[in-house]
């Protein structure tokens, strides 16, 4: 199972939203699409969710089905939440209709309120629906347009559960103008800038939700490896001339750590600062 | 398809909307036909069914569009229309599942209108037997005409998002159909030419034709054309429009 897209170019009037773009995703990546407001990142999740047509190019994804959940998720809001997702499973031609509501209203955590109407939910609940609606027909590609808006911090951390719950046989590309969001989820991430592909780079997943760098320049050489051993302190890197670079994955900020670490070993500090994340650098 | 006229139609009933435009709709009904002078049955002195076909070509003019607008229009205001798209609904589908369910809404209120024929062949001394045949003749001319509205005003709300707009252009083109090109056909510059054919153009002479009891090919031909024209149309508006 891949996805392959070729040149899609796409323009609204003499707007050139999409310019070209290529894009290769395999079956267990988790892929964020990061770009501004106006980047063309919707308009590229609509053209693989087969919603718009490119002007231009050709899209490959084979037999794979794909789920799209877009940004403004719309849905019937004089529909009740049963209601609503058996229609999407009947409009799917889904087998086993009943059993499989029930599955997607368990794994999003819909029970309390599947009796309830559309329009009676909050922001929060209303994004589940919609991706349960997604995961009915438990396709090969999901698609999610900014997924986390409107939800709480305790419906993020679910949600991001979730998505990796599912992640491993899949497909899975979200949008999100979010960086933490990105580096706490994605195993790639993808820069799309005057609609093209700036930047396509892997990523090492955050554990915290908070990647930052710290640039520590001191009087003489350090031992590595007693940095490297701190909580949150995921890679010591040499930057030549007792200058180090140090990638910190933590929900706190650790300098006073290192700090005392540094002492520790007998040295002094002539410089430290701390950098925003690389993909937060790349996102500027 | 049938998951989708199901939804359609439960829809149209599901808030207070639907209910209450049929309720006023039957309520203005008995006005015109037993309150209001002038209009009412007492002054029309026959207890025949005519004049409630009559009244009712008219009233459907303006309320088709009124409630056949909505099945389109509330697409556009929920968004919904990206949903269709992605559950790969191609908008044919969708536009005659609307259209279905916006006729069984006009088959419901032509049954729930149906007690004022009751009521005035009960009042007829003149004769004991209904005219079944011109009654199911009429009936079927009705239905034809409201099929024509309702195909109409989802042509016009697929161009038209704005509802008002839509409502008011859908009644007009409406009108010109029923009765406004068999009007121009009696203006001078027309006669003894092209008053032939405008008349025939209209939708009111072919309903006429079949509540007579003549039934012709080119008026069968002339309701089926004009709603799929009017589909086909919609679909091909809404499956070029990017949402």
């Amino acid at each position: 199972m891949s996805l392959i897209a070729r040149d899609i170019s796409k323009s609204y009037g003499a707007q050139q939203v999409l310019d070209q773009v290529d894009l290769s995703l395999d079956r267990g990546e988790i892929v964020g699409l990061l770009g501004r407001n106006g980047a063309g990142k919707s308009t590229l999740l609509k053209i693989i969710a087969g919603i718009n047509r490119p002007d231009d190019g050709e899209l490959k994804v084979g037999d794979s089905t794909v789920g799209y959940m877009s940004e403004r998720n719309p849905l019937y809001p004089h529909m009740y939440v049963t209601e609503y997702l058996t229609w999407v499973a009947d409009m799917r031609s889904i087998k086993d209709v009943k059993s499989r509501v029930a599955w997607a209203v368990e794994r999003v955590g819909l029970s309390d309120v599947k009796g309830k109407k559309i329009n009676q939910l909050s922001k929060g609940y209303k994004q589940r629906v919609g991706l349960a609606a997604t995961l009915l027909s438990d396709p090969d590609i999901i698609i999610l347009d900014e997924p986390i808006n409107g939800l709480d911090p305790i419906q993020i951390t679910q949600y991001r559960a979730l998505v990796k719950s599912i992640a491993s046989d899949k497909i899975i590309i979200l949008s999100s103008h979010l960086i933490q969001e990105i580096e706490a989820l994605c195993d790639r991430v993808l820069l799309l800038k005057n609609g093209k592909i700036e930047e396509d780079r892997m990523l090492q997943r955050s554990q915290g939700g908070n990647s930052y760098t710290i640039i520590l320049e001191l009087n003489d050489g350090l031992d590595r490896s007693q940095l490297e051993n701190l909580d949150g302190v995921v890679a010591v890197s040499s930057l030549g001339a007792h200058r180090y670079k140090l990638d910190v994955d933590a929900a706190e900020d650790i300098r006073t750590t290192i700090f005392d670490e540094v002492v520790r070993q007998g040295l002094k500090i002539i410089e430290m600062k701390k950098e925003q994340s690389s993909l937060q650098q790349i996102f500027q | 398809m049938k998951a989708l006229i199901i939804k359609e139609f439960k829809d149209y009933w599901s808030n207070s909307f639907g209910l209450i435009s049929v309720a006023v709709l039957l309520l203005l009904a008995f006005l015109f036909l037993w309150v209001f002078p002038d209009s009412n049955y007492m002054s029309y002195g026959l207890a025949e069914g005519d004049l409630y076909f009559q009244f009712f070509s008219y009233l459907l003019l303006f309320a088709v569009p009124a409630y056949t607008v909505g099945f389109l229009a509330n697409e556009y205001r929920f968004g919904t229309e990206e949903l269709l798209r992605s559950l790969q609904i191609d908008w044919r589908t969708a536009l005659l599942a609307k259209f279905v369910a916006a006729l069984l809404v006009l088959l419901m209120i032509l049954v729930l209108s149906s007690t004022h024929l009751f009521v005035v062949y009960q009042l007829n001394l003149t004769s004991s037997t209904i005219p079944f045949a011109q009654i199911i003749g009429s009936y079927i001319g009705l239905v034809a005409v409201g099929a024509c509205y309702i195909a109409i005003s989802l042509m016009v709300t697929s161009f038209v998002q704005q509802t008002t707009a839509s409502f008011v252009i859908s009644v007009f083109v409406c009108f010109m159909l029923f009765s406004g090109f068999s009007l121009l056909s009696d203006l001078p510059v027309f006669q003894g030419g092209l008053d032939f054919w405008l008349e025939r153009l209209s939708l009111s002479y072919h309903a006429d034709q079949i509540g007579r009891g003549i039934l012709r090919l080119s008026s069968i031909v002339y309701f089926i054309a004009l709603v799929t024209w009017s589909i086909w149309l919609s679909s091909f508006r809404l499956n070029t429009k990017e949402v």
